[in-house]
């Protein structure tokens, strides 16, 4: 699905990540841990065309995207929902979802009916101005703006970032859900490890733009000191 | 004395749905590439001679108003692809892009007065002295560019209307408005939608231009001339909306119409060579009260 190889990437003389490789496939959620500053936004930005790629290569079933504007990178099945401004605050619910759908070849109707029983609040909002929602409706929204274009691959940036818990614990059922009904690839950026652990296939620990760990959820969690050192779950 | 109200506010119609015109584009560009387009002058100077040549040609200037749309877009396409968009690509600053536009201007103001120089030779008109109001059709006493400008403005609007709320690529076009990084991760070529926002703004703008001879006298300068009330009108409307820019200009026109012939009846006629004063001074008194605008106390009320 991705696979992504001695990537360096930054802005402009940022360099941010060195020589990194991630793979993610099908069907599989990926999740990328670390502290604050690690490069882990860098790398969702490299792979969507948005930060500056040095050297390395970035492969999407194959073929070479790194070189890829981000609006084609979109249309080749990559959805990324950022952590911040992630919805047309003043297009309504229904604007935000047609806007995207109208530009994936994916898609179809289902698509947005799968949406709307994936959030049934937004259904009930449709017509409401995206900007008068609340902080889950928007993450919601967010998400969803990615998932109606069916995507490959679906990249979240923290996607519980700020969020009152019960929308921390629904948001997370719902990036298992999504990896078990449908055929999406995910990308997970988190900060709150307990819960990327809880959903996570595989798992890359990254510190200062260099990988330190990469394995099984369960295998990081042997791993006391990365744990404790840079994730800070310790005893 | 009722003729002559009623005429002056025909006037005013007139004027304030031509300035709409200009205000549109100059408001659609600050929302899509948050650049004072300088250049919106030589658009609209563009549309006057555009009619001028339909006229010269034989045809009635009205017919100049689509040859203006197309001519005026073209224009702001130019400006973007050759200008523009490079020095985009550059992260070139706002300030710079803005420089870039009064440039372009200038470049234009000078080829506007050499197609002038070429209509004065080749067509014997007086080119800098462009009127076409002895030659527009009367409706119940009024000037026909009264009627033929405020229909040009509803149906202006209207389009623009249903191309951002009904269609998927004016929805795409908000999109880009607000927010164009989270627009390309949607797939939308954000260049290209900067690129029809221009389109839209350089026709419109030379549409009005074309309508412009039949209300006043104009030459090539007559651009250059109303530019900073085209600014002041979308500037008092509000820029961060659309619709602030006709409602800019509605006010600005009136007001300007009806307290210059209330003035110039009362104090004398010189007082026309002030007249820039009053949109000038609406707009530092709504900016003092309202800096963002008209609009945005009609959003604040609907809890926009």
């Amino acid at each position: 699905m991705l696979r992504v190889e001695n990537l360096n990437s930054g802005y402009g003389k940022l360099h941010v990540l060195y020589d990194i490789s991630v793979e993610c496939g099908k069907k599989e959620i990926v999740a990328v841990l670390g502290p604050n500053g690690a490069g882990k936004t860098t790398l969702l930005n490299s792979i969507f065309g948005i930060a500056d790629i040095y050297s390395g290569s970035i492969k999407l079933d194959g073929e070479e995207i790194s070189k890829l504007p981000p609006h084609n990178i979109a249309r080749r099945g990559i959805a990324y929902v950022l952590q911040m401004i992630n919805i047309f605050s003043e297009l309504s619910v229904d604007e935000n979802l047609r806007i995207s759908m109208a530009l994936s070849k994916n898609t179809s109707p289902e698509m947005l009916d799968y949406v709307y029983e994936l959030f049934p609040i937004l259904k009930e909002r449709r017509k409401q101005r995206a900007g008068t929602l609340s902080g889950g409706e928007r993450q919601m929204l967010a998400m969803s703006i990615g998932l109606v274009r069916n995507p490959k691959l679906l990249l979240l940036d923290e996607p519980t970032a700020g969020l009152m818990p019960l929308y921390v614990n629904l948001i997370t059922k719902k990036i298992s859900e999504i990896r078990d009904q449908k055929e999406i690839s995910i990308i997970l950026v988190e900060q709150n490890v307990q819960k990327a652990l809880e959903v996570a296939d595989r798992v890359y620990v990254l510190v200062s733009g260099q990988i330190v760990f990469k394995g099984l959820p369960s295998e990081l969690m042997g791993e006391k000191e990365i744990m404790k050192l840079y994730l800070g779950m310790g005893d | 004395m009722a003729i002559s109200l009623t005429g002056t506010f025909a006037s005013a119609l007139a004027w304030s749905s031509i300035l709409s015109l200009t205000a549109i584009g100059i408001t659609l560009l600050y929302r899509t590439t948050r650049v004072p387009n300088f250049a919106h002058a030589s658009f609209v100077t563009t549309g006057i001679y555009a009619s001028t040549i339909v006229w010269v040609f034989g045809f009635h200037p009205y017919l100049g108003m689509p040859l203006g749309f197309i001519l005026g877009g073209l224009e702001a396409v130019l400006l973007f692809y050759t200008v523009l968009e490079p020095l985009r690509r550059r992260k070139a600053s706002i300030f710079l892009l803005m420089m870039a536009t009064l440039s372009f201007d200038i470049l234009m103001y000078g080829f506007l007065n050499i197609l002038a120089d070429m209509l004065q030779f080749e067509f014997k008109i007086l080119s800098r002295n462009i009127y076409f109001a002895p030659i527009d059709f009367r409706i119940g006493g009024f000037q026909g560019v009264t009627l033929v400008s405020f229909v040009a403005f509803l149906i202006t609007m209207v389009a623009l209307q249903l191309l951002l709320y009904r269609t998927n690529l004016g929805i795409a076009l908000r999109a880009c408005m607000e927010n164009p990084s989270l627009a390309q991760t949607l797939g939308i070529n954000v260049s290209r939608m900067l690129l029809l926002s221009w389109f839209i703004a350089g026709a419109t703008a030379g549409l009005a231009g074309a309508l412009l001879p039949f209300y006043q006298m104009c030459n090539a300068y007559t651009g250059t001339y109303y530019i900073a009330e085209m600014f002041c009108a979308s500037i008092v409307g509000g820029l961060d909306y659309l619709i602030g820019a006709p409602i800019g200009s509605f006010l600005l026109g009136y007001a300007k119409i009806l307290l210059l012939s209330f003035l110039a009846s009362t104090v004398g006629p010189d007082i026309i060579n002030y007249m820039m004063i009053i949109p000038l001074g609406i707009m530092v008194i709504t900016l003092a009260v309202l800096p963002t605008g008209i609009v945005s106390l009609i959003m604040r009320r609907r809890g926009v």
